[in-house]
């Protein structure tokens, strides 16, 4: 069972028995029912799945200006959502991606082209 | 389910901005169908009641034994408030219907209400935006983002250039405008031309500000009642079947966005519950929050197949005069979002479509009727079945 006072990022957690992904705490495997769900900290290299420029930031996020929300696969098949902030045209499906930072205080992650 | 529960009774405010609260809304909701309803107050035995977001924008809780107080019943009966984001209307009518279904109580009002536009639209975005993955928001996760998701993913499956897709979207904004126009309680009651369309903002492509429906306030209210009370009643409508189902909450752990399984499941109860198949229905109010998700609710409640949706108001299959006529209201597009009503509202306009009164454009002479609510990014689904009485 994953503690949740020791989650790293970008949170990643997998199942032990049935191989299970997710970027979501689960307390149960909802593959395989087990409690083998464990956490993957440290994968920090992705694929883009797919973005969306976003014009009007909401409310939390409006210190950014604009920004790209990018659904991201990390490499070891776990999938999360972030945000890059560089031009969006640098931005396709299948672009190699890392995480650049994370904002504890606010939990903003972002990630950068590369 | 040898028990059958009606709907004897329907009041509507008008959607669109109102200047009172929304227990005020739906009291004056109530009392039209109670009054339909031929009903004494002392007869209702509860009251289910669907609102999302007073916490937030009228910084009000508890909000069913006020609204009991509102309308003046006095009697000590059981209230409660379901928040299930949009669906909240659709969800305190099936907690009502299940509550006559057990034996419990024979008579039970339920509705939803909901008052939005008396604070700033950006609150009200904060406000919506609580229905989402926390998590998910904070990495740049917003509602235009994730019905861009959903767009670019069913464009991708079935080979659809951007312009299409947008064209093509457009053309149920645009059906969904015309029914409106006719409809005296929708909050926007005229037409809109393609162009409309093609040339307003772009919110997150290629989702465009009138591809969205509006922030609403509204209240919508029904009375039902056991097959021993409605025997009594000159035009009952039926309950016959009503399906729902949770889809994955966070948008990430979803393998493919272009479709929803909840929606699938939901009405796959429905329609086992009540007997018949997508080809029996012959009216639908559906959930066109953005109107990509008209096109998911049309091909995922079985009305259409997989990929032919985005086709349905082109073709203008989905018109009133069509062979599926869907959200002649005017949909959430031009009917309006009250967010915590709008699945009763669905309701209400079913329950007309079906005994003919509906004050608009109108079905040729439909038996069976369906309502698909969902709400926020597809995690809470009602789909419902009524029939005309007889």
């Amino acid at each position: 069972m994953v503690e949740f006072d020791k989650l790293q990022l970008p949170e990643c957690f997998s199942c032990n028995k049935c191989g299970y992904r997710s970027g979501a705490l689960k307390a149960v495997c909802p593959g395989c029912g087990s409690e083998g769900m464990v956490m993957q900290g440290g994968i920090e290299k992705g694929e883009v799945v797919d973005f969306v420029p976003v014009a009007y930031p909401p409310e939390n996020l409006k210190h950014l200006g604009e920004y790209v929300s990018v659904l991201v696969k990390l490499d070891n098949g776990c999938q999360i959502f972030g945000i890059v902030l560089e031009n969006p045209d640098l931005v396709k499906i299948g672009t190699a991606v890392a995480v650049s930072s994370f904002n504890h205080q606010t939990k903003e992650l972002f990630f950068k082209t590369i | 389910m040898s028990k059958k529960v009606a709907i004897v009774g329907v009041g509507m405010a008008n959607s669109g901005t109102s200047t009172v609260p929304s227990w005020e809304l739906f009291a004056g909701a109530a009392l039209e169908a109670i009054k339909e309803a031929e009903i004494d107050l002392l007869q209702i035995q509860a009251l289910h009641l669907g609102n999302a977001y007073s916490s937030f924008t009228e910084m009000q809780t508890n909000m069913a034994p006020l609204v009991l107080s509102t309308i003046g019943i006095d009697n000590n009966i059981p209230s409660i408030r379901y928040e299930a984001a949009c669906a909240s209307g659709s969800i305190a009518f099936r907690q009502g219907y299940l509550n006559i279904l057990s034996g419990m109580y024979d008579v039970v009002l339920v509705g939803g209400t909901e008052r939005l536009r008396a604070i700033s639209g950006s609150m009200v975005q904060q406000a919506m935006a609580t229905s989402m993955d926390i998590a998910e928001r904070n990495v740049g996760l917003t509602f235009a983002a994730y019905w861009s998701y959903v767009a670019k993913a069913y464009a991708r499956k079935h080979h659809l250039s951007d312009s299409r897709l947008q064209e093509f979207l457009a053309k149920i904004s645009i059906k969904n405008h015309y029914h409106g126009a006719f409809n005296k309680k929708a909050h926007f009651q005229k037409e809109i031309t393609l162009e409309d369309v093609m040339n307003s903002t772009m919110v997150a492509p290629p989702i465009k500000i009138m591809d969205c429906c509006p922030f609403s306030d509204g209240a919508a209210a029904l009375v039902l009642c056991s097959e021993e009370i409605a025997k009594g009643h000159r035009n009952p409508v039926w309950i016959v079947g009503s399906g729902q189902a949770s889809g994955r909450f966070p948008i990430a752990d979803r393998t493919d966005l272009s479709t929803n399984p909840a929606i699938i499941k939901a009405a796959d109860e429905a329609y086992k519950q009540a007997g018949v198949g997508a080809k029996d229905i012959d009216v639908a109010e559906l959930h066109d929050c953005v109107n990509i998700h008209e096109v998911i609710c049309l091909e995922n409640s079985g009305l259409f197949r997989e990929g032919e949706g985005i086709y349905s108001a082109e073709e203008r299959r989905t018109y009133f005069d069509g062979d599926v006529p869907v959200s002649l209201s005017g949909g959430l597009k031009s009917r309006g979002h009250p967010v915590g009503a709008t699945g009763a509202y669905q309701l209400c306009e079913i329950t007309q479509q079906l005994r003919g009164d509906f004050k608009g454009k109108r079905a040729k002479e439909p038996e069976i009727g369906m309502t698909v609510n969902v709400g926020g990014t597809g995690a809470v689904v009602t789909v419902t079945i009524l029939r005309r009485g007889g």
